[in-house]
């Protein structure tokens, strides 16, 4: 029974990289259910998300859809990591163009350019698009790219 | 649990802190729009949300000790209600001015958050990691910022030690106590921002150096964060009043 909501959490989709699952992100902490009543535990990723709210509208919409009467959605308080993320996450942001986040240990390292692979890029901002990603330049082939900050 | 005493002193200390993040926040929010070049309108905009979503995080764990509501505390309190430091509520001034406040600010949470993640009130503890991991994004943005204004052109640097000598007094305002905070620190719930001052002075003054400015001597520095300029009331004032026209409104 649990198996089919954590399912369902599969299909929401962090809004602002759609690429990605909440569940491979690694914000859903525990499902619970006691019949029709589910009680997921989950954790945001940055505190000023705007994506939030939507997220949690997402989240009760599908665990309902897989038959759940009662939802309730708990915020978690323990940081959230990148490390959390699994590793298929990393390959989809990869493919998406965006470079995923680097092993907690190497926070400080610059990621390689996603397109080209090159250790030669240079910081241009440390804000993106959204509070996830940082700009980066490639030095070799030019691209100017997205990477999802280590955190 | 906390005794009355601590739990009350945690709420002041709380609210001093969400203070802080929701002006500053507002002061950032008005470059939207109109920042020098595209990639720092978005990086503006990036550090008003962060800090907005530290307001939060600071509401809601005064929310679990008192039941209050975080929206009602930041749209229906009155200017003399807000426990902000005057720091963070001078005008935006030119960029210059924005740049060197927000590096002095970030500066200072880098350094208090650091040593709130030891604290003994648990929820305290985490919350402080969980922001750390974001300020360290925005220390290294205002850092390079300091770095191009204090070593660019003539011109920039004029702006950057101006906005040094306004500003600088009002940072030492960030490591006083509030009057029922003695009592945190005595349990390990707070750290002691006093003990922080020596440390900042010291990181904070070697990173000037090193890009040619200079930290001015002396200066008016507030007694207390009931003390305000009147800057504080228009910014309220503009930020308010939405949600006072329609208090009853549950979406905006």
């Amino acid at each position: 029974m649990v198996e089919r909501y954590w399912e369902a959490l599969k299909g929401v989709k962090d809004p602002e990289i759609p690429v990605l699952n909440i569940v491979e992100m690694g914000m859903v902490l525990s499902v619970e259910a006691e019949g029709e009543r589910v009680r997921v535990r989950f954790r945001p990723t940055f505190s000023g998300c705007p994506a939030l709210r939507l997220i949690r509208q997402e989240m009760e919409k599908a665990l309902r859809e897989a038959g759940a009467q009662e939802v309730e959605v708990v915020e978690a308080k323990t940081p959230w990591s990148t490390e959390d993320m699994t590793q298929e996450a990393k390959a989809k942001l990869l493919g998406y163009g965006v470079a995923p986040p680097m092993p907690l240990s190497m926070a400080e390292a610059n990621p390689p350019c996603p397109r080209c692979g090159s250790l030669q890029v240079e910081l241009k901002n440390p804000f993106g698009a959204t509070l996830c990603k940082m700009l980066f330049q490639c030095a070799a082939c030019g691209e100017v790219f997205e990477a999802f900050k280590t955190v | 649990m906390l005794d009355p005493y601590l739990k009350e002193a945690l709420v002041a200390r709380l609210t001093a802190w969400a203070d802080d993040e929701v002006v500053l926040a507002q002061r950032l929010s008005e470059w939207v729009g109109h920042a020098p070049i595209l990639e720092e309108d978005i990086a503006i905009a990036n550090l008003a949300q962060d800090e907005l979503g530290h307001a939060k995080v600071w509401l809601e764990l005064r929310q679990e000790l008192d039941g209050s509501d975080p929206d009602h505390l930041v749209f229906f309190r009155d200017p003399l209600e807000y426990q902000n430091a005057v720091l963070v509520e001078l005008p935006k001034g030119d960029w210059a001015f924005t740049m060197v406040r927000q590096y002095l600010f970030d500066a200072y949470e880098n350094l208090w958050l650091k040593e709130a993640t030891k604290s003994a009130y648990l929820p305290l503890a985490e919350a402080a990691g969980r922001i750390l991991k974001e300020e360290k994004f925005h220390l290294s943005h205002s850092s390079l910022w300091l770095e191009r204004l204090g070593q660019g052109t003539e011109e920039s640097h004029r702006r950057a030690q101006e906005a040094l000598d306004t500003l600088f007094p009002y940072v030492r305002q960030l490591f006083q106590l509030l009057p029922t905070d003695e009592a945190l620190v005595e349990v390990g719930v707070l750290p002691d921002l006093r003990a922080l001052e020596a440390p900042y002075l010291e990181e904070v003054g070697a990173r000037l150096e090193r890009v040619g400015l200079r930290p001015p001597q002396g200066g008016y520095v507030p007694k207390s964060r009931q003390e305000h300029t009147e800057y504080l009331w228009s910014l309220l004032a503009e930020m308010q009043s939405v949600a006072r026209w329609d208090p009853e409104a549950k979406a905006w």
